[in-house]
């Protein structure tokens, strides 16, 4: 069956922001999604608020709206554009749940559109739970004893009467398991089932028999109409059962399981898959008993997911190309294997190596938080890596995670007795394969490794081969069969000189191999490689057989996405491969994130999946001999490469390493805004808690301190006391030795203003100005920005436009660049100047039509700016206004102070684009997911010094109606100013009737809590701000968003007044 | 080469190096590969990998060890891979892979780089070659000796002794392997099998009066043994139900006048997309042989075909209750790809 005749335009409804559980995977399979329609000439309109996609680029869809993903703005979108049909499962939880509300309603049929993809009964029989249950009875596929509650009564009563502690709760119908946990006891169960009921839509849990240390076996396979069904992929987590697959360390293919067992669980994979009767890609994972026969199915996602895209990178199928082309009617067995180019998508892949995903998690920014691991996902990203050993790979994957190691060992454990190994083996976070090896290195024994964590013997032993291979290497022999023993598990040879003492006296350069899909048994022609060290170097091969003559450029990748690094810069990548390409170059990615449509292997001419490592970076170097680098499109962990790359002579395209370097080292900064005559907050350079404190007082209050190293806002605090400057350097100390200063500079609370500039040298031109909501001292990036600026004069516009200009020519930026301005009593000072690309390229791309990284591209390449049409300085606004809205993770991260400040906490974010402001500030808090509730409660809690500015906000809210109580502080200033505000007690005064309980209660809709220290969970300030989070409530931590929200909600307008618009007319 | 390398000496003069693996000496044989992710126990065991040296394209084997070692002895050739896991995990694990070869005097080899070994058979074709360890190393000498080496196929193996099935209806006499998912497939639907080897003479299986035939897979060159082609022709006369897998496919072919010939490259893995015109479907199936089926007459008519290279896969056949598949369908209970095929050949019992 070929294409079907009656579809003609389809409905793409994309996955949203990026938070955890639902990231950056979304974009890659939305994007092939996108193109796969496209390809087949259908026409395309796309949902999704996310700016920072790919899949929202103008190339990629007929039709796109960026608009928040509810359910009355998609029939809204369906009334306007009129698709026949709509695809459900390539748009993640989000997309899926979407879909399945609009099939329901009977919305789609009455409105002639079809539903694509997984249909409503094959998503009900996967997602709910009791549904689910039946159908693995009906076709005998065991589960797990549950049951199905919708009250914390009825979940007691079978815990207690029936199946036992301990249990996992998991609600119905959340994405990334939110709101779930496993329950050791009552007083757990009571809170986990309490806050799960709270937080699934339909108020519904499962209640589990807990199976912690099973195997947890995955299969990725997809389906079609006719009913033929492949797994494309078999993965085994090192982490059993009890974590979230996307907190584990997963290897592919699964590796300790007999043909018996793999039969077993593939069979139940196709049964499970016929019965639900999918149509395209579907996870089902599954729970192994490690010494029997015996498993269950923990889990089925009837859609693309983190998993599938995991194992298209793994593999080299593409999983979400061919589910949308069987969405369309295609069947597998009429799809080409776009690797080979001469075999068909009907096929299972075998592979020829091993693959390690290792999660990224955010507790280097959340020094606070839970790092505990459970049923809750709390990864922002992944790396993935390939080698022909697990070692190697484990190792690479190590190294490409970017958490400053190139091996297992973590230092801190290295000081602590043997006996706290051994205890801490029993505590499940996310530094465990840490002391899993360091337990090894200790002696402690694989059994007892085993007992405590039910890591299979099979991971410990590989583990293990690391560990006595670093032993030899202590013991300083580093001969010829040593050395190249640990090459080909993956060291580095600066690991190796660290690790033996000696440098060795051989270096070997790695040779590449293929991903291609079949284990070499056919020909393939797929561009995509990974480094080991063997003689044949397929790579080579390939690059000699085409032969292009084109001169060759690689453009390094960002790596795991993070908080502070994020989709965007794989936006920024991508486009800038496209435009090389565009301009005749061949365009090479180096990157090792599994969930990005840059590692796709038709993105760019060659794909190396690796670490971005210097040595990594010099392997390919030794194979591609590139014309040139690029490295300011791949954020921090490409900038990094630089002075490297630079020291090679390796010519860089675009700004200098010099230049980078004047940007990134204060006194030489210093230097260049005096040659500029632009100000900068004054401040000053510190190495003890005196010298702080004798600098700060001289600044006067309130100062910014942050470490010298440090990048993207980490470690950076804002103090208002003395007090709180002892506690950052004390916090410090612990964290960096002393020969690392700290900078004191003075905090100006003014207007942050934003400006991105492409720059070829000479001329400049500025897409647009963007204010900030929040004032300075909220990093950029968890700050409201709008586009174009509301409030300043044309007389600051200039001065900002003449001083970025400045900037670009005394920094000889070619290509990018990123400033950040703070206007402070009408004066304009510089904060920082990143000349890279930066998280706001992409949304301003969009709005103002301009394609910045296209147009940096061709300046790179030496075309001059005034030539490419853009015309140069400020570009004219278009008439549009945009609001960039963060979006936080903040109810999967346990413990963390939802407090904005200097240092960046949002996973995503959302954008409305209006033709007024207010208008644009409504679509994206909507979109942000607040509820903009019109009547209710607001508790307030500011600092002192934020008392008096919080009167006239709290009378905005009290105009609209809505009660408000503040604790005993804040509400005696605003019951003096004629306010009326109940007194909310704090927890110690009063344990039944407090703030918490306030919230509990329901009565209140907004928070606005604003403290002068935060982070430590215990203070009143931050509970408050947490039970917010827990209840679901909005809650504002900036008077400057609460004041934005009181005006928005002033205006009486809400989503059904906001106009649809479709950013291709733009 | 030192003393405690091993070489893999390909016929064109190809050399691997690595380190001995199983036992010590010299193996010589078809080297072919197998791009099976598990599986490699029943590998080393298939008859049809009798006599071959047999490389695993997937880079780390017997990482579940060895599983119920003593059912079948090992019947490859040689055995080359990347790398032997050294602690196998498996809660049904008897011992190490290494053992079982050392065991099974299998010559083998590794530390080899399989991926460019596959690269190079895939390109040139499945080619004789020799596993060498020890000392004396005579590259040109081991060359001559290969050069003038021809498959000797291994003499007829054993019939299997199947087990009584109680109750059974109906006999099938099964010629070539008999395998333990076989054997519960036939117990499932009551048919009692007679096993016998392949060159048992065609009157003494016909005594038995068999309700139907199973001519299942074997060793190696279907063409090399004629009076095998002449006993299935004499077998078909009784227009007996025919069932063919694999060797059993071919040899059949051949009783029928058709052309067998020698791939340049054989289909072994667990992967191999079958098409089947009849029902639509696609099958995901495994396959373990190195010759094919040609050219097909008017008499029979192709039933699958293999959806990369769109070879023969299976056929039927107009004049004779027969049918036939050069894949292996799947035996073990609950999969429902293409173990229909089975119940097929036993519902033609029926009509018998």
């Amino acid at each position: 069956m070929p294409l079907r005749n009656d579809i003609k335009r389809v409905l793409v409804i994309g996955s949203g922001p990026i938070v955890i559980g639902q990231a950056a995977e979304f974009d890659y399979a939305g994007t092939q999604a996108c193109r796969a329609l496209r390809e087949e000439g259908l026409e395309v309109v796309l949902i999704n608020s996310n700016p920072a996609t790919i899949m929202t680029d103008k190339a990629m869809a007929d039709k796109i709206y960026v608009e928040p993903l509810t359910l009355d703005i998609v029939k809204r979108v369906i009334e306007l554009e009129k698709p026949d049909s709509v695809i459900s499962n390539l748009g993640g939880q989000t997309g899926l749940t979407l879909s399945m509300q609009l099939a329901k309603e009977g919305f789609l049929e009455s409105h002639g559109v079809k539903l694509l993809g997984s249909l409503p009964e094959t998503i009900d029989k996967a997602e709910d739970r009791q549904l689910f249950k039946d159908t693995m009875e009906s076709i005998g596929e065991p589960c797990i004893p549950s049951k199905v509650v919708e009250t914390l009564e009825d979940a007691l009563d079978y815990v207690n009467q029936e199946i036992g502690y301990p249990v996992i709760i998991r609600p119905a119908f959340t994405m990334g398991g939110s709101g779930g946990g496993i329950a050791q006891d009552e007083a757990s169960l009571r809170e986990i089932a309490e806050a799960g009921l709270r937080l699934s839509p339909i108020t519904q849990i499962l209640v589990e028999k807990c199976i912690s240390g099973w195997k947890e076996i995955e299969f990725e396979v997809i389906r079609d109409r006719k009913g033929n069904a492949i797994t494309v992929c078999s993965m085994e987590n090192l982490d059993p059962v009890g974590i979230h697959t996307g907190d584990s360390i997963v290897v592919a293919p699964a590796v300790t399981l007999s043909p018996d067992e793999y039969g077993m669980l593939r069979t139940a994979a196709l049964n499970i898959v016929h019965a639900l009767g999918v149509e395209g890609g579907c996870n089902c994972q599954f729970a192994l008993h490690p010494e029997s026969r015996e498993y269950a199915v923990i889990e089925v996602n009837p859609r693309v997911s983190r998993s599938s895209a995991l194992a298209s990178k793994a593999t080299g199928y593409p999983i979400a190309k061919v589910a949308s082309k069987i969405a369309i009617g295609y069947t597998l067995d009429e799809i080409i294997n776009a690797v080979t180019g001469t075999t068909y998508a009907c096929f299972e892949p075998a592979i020829d190596y091993f693959v390690v995903k290792f999660p990224r998690w955010p507790f280097d920014k959340f020094v606070y938080a839970k790092r505990t691991l459970g049923t809750q996902m709390k990864a922002t990203g992944e790396v993935m890596s390939i080698g022909t050993s697990f070692e190697q790979a484990m190792i690479k994957a190590i190294r490409g995670a970017e958490l400053k190691l190139d091996t297992l060992n973590l230092p801190k454990l290295a000081e602590k007795p043997d006996d706290e190994i051994d205890s801490l083996l029993s505590d499940v976070d996310d530094e465990r394969i840490f002391v899993v090896f360091e337990a090894l290195k200790r002696g402690i024994p694989i059994e007892r490794i085993h007992e405590a964590t039910m890591i299979d013997e099979w991971f410990l032993s590989k583990l293990n081969n690391l560990v006595e291979l670093e032993r030899e290497l202590a013991s300083g022999r580093l001969d010829e069969e040593l050395y190249f023993r640990a090459k080909n598990w993956g060291y580095l040879d600066s690991t190796l000189e660290r690790l033996s003492g000696k440098k060795p006296e051989w270096h070997r350069s790695a040779a590449f191999k293929m991903v291609d899909t079949c284990a070499a048994e056919h020909a393939a022609q797929t561009p995509y490689f990974y480094s080991t060290f063997d003689e044949e170097n397929e790579a080579a091969e390939f690059i000699a057989a085409q032969n292009s003559g084109k001169k060759k450029v690689i453009v390094f990748g960002a790596g795991p996405i993070r908080i502070g690094q994020g989709i965007e810069f794989d936006y920024c990548c991508v486009h800038c491969v496209w435009a090389l390409k565009e301009h005749g170059y061949e365009a090479v990615i180096v990157n090792n994130n599994p969930e990005t449509v840059s590692t796709d292997f038709d993105t760019g001419d060659r794909l190396y999946f690796d670490p971005l490592t210097f040595e990594d970076v010099q392997n390919i170097l030794d194979t591609e001999k590139p014309d040139a680098c690029v490295v300011q499109f791949g954020g921090q962990t490409a900038i990094k490469l630089t002075r490297y790359l630079d020291q090679i002579g390796m010519p860089i395209l675009g700004t200098s390493a010099d230049s980078i370097d004047a940007a990134e080292d204060r006194e030489r900064f210093d230097q260049v805004l005096e040659n500029c005559g632009i100000p900068r907050p004054e401040g000053d350079t510190v190495f003890t808690p005196e010298e702080a404190l004798a600098v700060a007082n001289r600044l006067g209050y309130p100062v910014l301190l942050r470490p010298s190293y440090v990048l993207g806002g980490q470690n950076m605090i804002i103090a208002y006391t003395d007090h709180d400057v002892v506690e950052y350097m004390g916090i410090i100390a612990g964290q960096q030795n002393n020969e690392n200063p700290v900078l004191i500079d003075k905090y100006l609370m003014g207007t942050e203003v934003e400006v991105d500039a492409i720059c070829d040298g000479t001329d400049y031109l500025i897409p647009g100005i963007m204010e900030h909501i929040e004032r300075a001292g909220v990093h950029s990036g968890d700050s409201i920005s709008v586009y174009p600026a509301q409030n300043l004069s044309q007389q600051l516009m200039a001065r900002i436009v003449d001083y970025t200009g400045r900037l670009a020519r005394e920094l000889k930026v070619v290509g990018l660049m990123n400033v950040q301005y703070v206007v402070y009593n009408n004066e304009i000072y510089v904060i920082e100047v990143n000349p890279r690309s930066s998280r706001t390229v992409p949304y301003i791309s969009k709005v103002t039509n301009v394609p910045m990284v296209d147009l940096a591209t061709r300046v790179m390449l030496g075309e001059r700016l005034r030539d490419l049409g853009y015309g140069i300085g400020l570009y004219p606004h278009g008439g549009h206004v945009a609001v960039k809205v963060p979006i936080f993770s903040f109810e999967k991260l346990h413990d963390v102070d939802t407090q904005l400040g200097p240092e960046m906490k949002s996973t995503g974010e959302v954008l409305g684009i209006a033709k007024t402001f207010e208008e644009a500030l409504l679509k994206g808090l909507i979109a942000s997911g607040s509820s903009l509730k019109s009547s209710g409660g607001v508790l307030i809690t500011v600092r002192d010094s934020e008392k008096q500015e919080v009167i006239q906000i709290a009378e905005k809210f009290e105009e609209l109606g809505f009660d408000l109580y503040a604790t005993s502080g804040t509400a005696n200033v605003l019951n003096s100013n004629m306010i009326a505000t109940s007194v909310v007690r704090k927890v110690s005064e009063d344990p039944d009737n407090n703030f918490l309980t306030l919230l509990d209660s329901g009565k209140v809709d907004y928070v606005i809590s604003t403290s002068p220290n935060g982070r430590i969970p215990a203070r009143d300030s931050v509970k408050i701000r947490r039970k917010a989070v827990e209840r679901g409530l909005t809650c504002l931590t900036s008077l400057d968003t609460a004041n934005a929200v009181a005006e928005i909600l002033a205006t009486h307008k809400n989503a059904k007044d906001i106009t649809l618009i479709d950013i291709t007319k733009i | 080469m030192n003393e405690n390398q091993t070489v893999l000496l390909l016929a064109d003069g190809t050399e691997f190096f690595g380190k001995p693996m199983g036992a010590a000496g010299k193996a010589v044989g078809t080297v072919v590969f197998h791009t099976g992710m598990v599986g490699y126990q029943e590998n080393l065991v298939s008859p049809s990998n009798s006599g071959l040296l047999l490389a695993q394209t997937f880079p780390l084997i017997g990482n579940y060890g060895v599983i119920d070692g003593k059912s079948a002895p090992v019947r490859a050739g040689g055995y080359i891979v990347r790398e032997i896991c050294a602690s196998p995990s498996n809660y049904r694990c008897e011992g190490k892979l290494e053992d079982f070869l050392r065991d099974g005097q299998v010559v083998g080899i590794c530390g080899v780089d399989t991926r460019r070994l596959t690269r190079h058979i895939r390109e040139k074709g499945e080619m004789t070659g020799m596993i060498f360890s020890g000392s004396g190393y005579d590259r040109e000498a081991l060359l001559e000796e290969l050069s003038g080496w021809h498959p000797v196929f291994a003499p007829e193996m054993q019939a299997a002794r199947p087990a009584e099935v109680p109750g059974a209806k109906k006999t099938a006499a099964v010629l070539g392997e008999f395998t333990p998912g076989m054997q519960a497939l036939f117990a499932r639907r009551q048919v009692q099998p007679a096993c016998f080897g392949w060159d048992t003479p065609a009157e003494e299986i016909l005594r038995l009066k068999p309700d139907g035939l199973l001519l299942s897979d074997g060793i190696g060159d279907p063409t090399a043994f004629p009076g095998r082609v002449k006993q299935v022709q004499a077998l078909l006369e009784q227009e007996l139900p025919v069932f063919g897998i694999g060797l059993g496919h071919q040899l059949l072919a051949l009783a029928k006048g058709m052309e067998v010939c020698r791939m340049k490259c054989g289909h072994r893995g667990a992967n191999q997309p079958v098409y089947c015109p009849v029902d639509g479907r696609t099958y995901i199936t495994a396959q373990n042989h190195g010759f094919v089926v040609k050219s097909v007459h008017d008499g029979g008519e192709i039933r699958f075909e293999n959806a990369n290279d769109h070879t023969v896969e299976g056929l039927s056949y107009r004049d004779i209750p027969a049918f036939s598949v050069q894949f292996l369908p799947d035996t073990m209970p609950g999969t429902q790809s293409t173990s229909y095929l089975y119940d097929e050949f036993f519902g033609l019992l029926g009509e018998g």
